[in-house]
């Protein structure tokens, strides 16, 4: 296995650090919960962080622990679709299509919310599924998927993601043309 | 300001800047000792800051003794608490956000070409897969009228054109680039068909030169092997039932040769010349048989190929060559070849 450490990944894929963060602190101030203290990037680990006001309140916690996964995965779609067919389909060496597809890839590599991001829904998933809550029972299964996704970061499975979707997705889109 | 007194030295300082040991405050130096005496024992440190709820955790503003409101289990004051529920995102996140979307939308407005073009390319695709390929190769073409040095477009071009049996086509889409990507899989595919479709043609051109010569069994052998080598290519099918016909005919196997110019009529319902090769198939069957069905079979395809060599000059020329023959054949019951005809019957203008 290839090893990089963590800071170094972090460093060269920095915008999709900055907008998870971005992505976070929106959510909060959609879901009218308190921010405390928000680093959109640091040398370190965790490489940005949000701290915000706890809630009990499924859908909130839902909305800001998903969120970045979201939009993250929307923005690696749409700069990696306006690269994709400069790059794959025409094969034209486009200097701003490849800038795209990176930043496309960094920003699909920090999609996934972080173990840290879903500890809460955990907490709370139990009770609001007993109670039927059909957003609770949803997020059983992304939530296990995304645990595991993220276990499996030690063997590239956010590059994967990325790529997964940064290319998929635009083929989808471009094959459905009329 | 709340202020408490340390439960371990008894001094009274602001609550806010002491901790809580076991739910007892304590000062912040009696703290700093604790360390050191809590490991000696062996014991667990639980020490936590003691939060005054009468100062602002934001902004730090004493408020004397009103209690603030707790916000995520902190004090906040009324003048900060908005800024938490509305934390602007900063000026320089706000300014790239908005250069890249810009660069974005430049770059798609930019991109308006490869768009126009792989409408092109999903249509050609689309009509490969139905097997429609001559619309797909008129689609991979308007593809590369807009994106003229595209790989991907003259391959497929040339595929379909490959797959429509048009090696001739096939070549104008190669011929439009000078330079290849060798180690491309479809590069490879589309290579190969090229190659196969040579080697077919070649074949072909050989059978010709020996069926011109008297040498229909192994024209006929020639020209199946050619079909097989590129089976897209309706003509060589057809030929190849015409040519095995024809060594079946010279074989005096007319029912082999009746078999193969109903399986090439199959292939080409609207030639004239395959209507009349069936015909004369026919005739040298009742030729043999003197069984009136074939006379009739035979007379029908001779009038239904009369009808459609009417559509061009050379197919009416075609048709008053071979159908004096078949007539002959039908009304002589003997069965002549051409040159055999052409000896007893000589043309006119020729010297016998």
């Amino acid at each position: 296995m290839f090893l990089i450490p963590s800071v170094v990944i972090s460093v060269l894929t920095f915008p999709g650090v900055i907008v998870h963060q971005a992505a976070h602190l929106l959510c909060c101030r959609i879901a009218r919960l308190a921010v405390f203290d928000v680093r959109y990037f640091r040398f370190g680990n965790p490489a940005g962080y949000v701290i915000h006001e706890a809630t009990t309140d499924f859908k909130k916690i839902f909305l800001v622990a998903m969120g970045p996964f979201f939009l993250n995965s929307a923005f690696c779609v749409l700069f990696c679709s306006a690269a994709f067919l400069p790059l794959w389909e025409f094969r034209v060496a486009d200097p701003l299509a490849y800038f795209f597809y990176w930043l496309g890839l960094s920003l699909g590599m920090h999609a996934f919310p972080s173990t840290q991001d879903l500890k809460g829904m955990w907490k709370l998933m139990p009770a609001e599924a007993g109670k039927f809550n059909l957003l609770a029972i949803a997020s059983y299964p992304i939530v296990a998927l995304v645990y595991v996704l993220n276990y499996a970061k030690f063997f590239w499975a956010d590059l994967a993601y990325g790529l997964a979707i940064g290319i998929l997705v635009p083929i989808a889109i471009f094959k459905a043309l009329p | 300001m709340r202020k408490a007194t340390c439960s371990v030295c008894g001094s009274e300082q602001p609550s806010g800047e002491m901790f809580a040991l076991d739910g007892k405050p304590i000062c912040a130096p009696c703290a700093e000792k604790l360390p050191a005496e809590t490991k000696a024992a062996g014991e667990k440190l639980q020490l936590g800051r003691i939060m005054d709820p009468t100062i602002c955790s934001v902004c730090a503003t004493d408020h004397g003794d009103t209690q603030l409101p707790l916000i995520g289990g902190k004090p906040v004051c009324d003048s900060c608490a908005p800024g938490l529920y509305h934390r602007p995102f900063p000026l320089w996140l706000k300014a790239g956000l908005a250069v890249l979307l810009l660069l974005l939308g430049w770059s798609l407005w930019r991109s308006r070409h490869y768009f126009a073009a792989e409408r092109h390319m999903v249509r050609g695709e689309r009509a490969m897969d139905r097997h429609d390929y001559t619309r797909a190769a008129n689609e991979f073409q308007q593809a590369l009228l807009i994106l003229p040095d595209t790989q991907k477009a003259a391959l497929l071009g040339a595929k379909a054109r490959f797959m429509a049996g048009d090696p001739d086509g096939a070549v104008r889409f190669f011929s439009q680039r000078s330079h290849w990507d060798h180690a491309d899989a479809l590069y490879k595919e589309v290579n190969g068909m090229f190659k196969s479709s040579v080697n077919a043609v070649r074949k072909a051109r050989r059978a010709v030169t020996l069926d011109g010569q008297g040498q229909y069994d192994e024209a006929a052998r020639l020209m199946t092997e050619a079909a097989k080598e590129y089976p897209q290519a309706l003509n060589l099918a057809i030929a190849s039932q015409v040519f095995n016909s024809r060594a079946a005919f010279y074989r005096k196997d007319y029912d082999a040769s009746l078999a193969f110019a109903q399986a090439a009529l199959d292939k080409s319902p609207g030639d004239p010349n395959l209507n009349a090769s069936v015909a004369a198939a026919l005739a040298c069957k009742y030729a043999l048989t003197g069984d009136a069905k074939f006379r009739d079979q035979a007379e029908q395809m001779l009038a239904k190929a009369q009808t459609l060599a009417q559509a061009s000059p050379d197919d009416r020329a075609a048709f008053e060559d071979y159908s004096v023959r078949i007539r002959y054949r039908l009304q002589s019951r003997e069965v002549l070849d051409k040159d055999e005809y052409d000896r007893r019957f000589p043309p006119k203008g020729a010297k016998r």
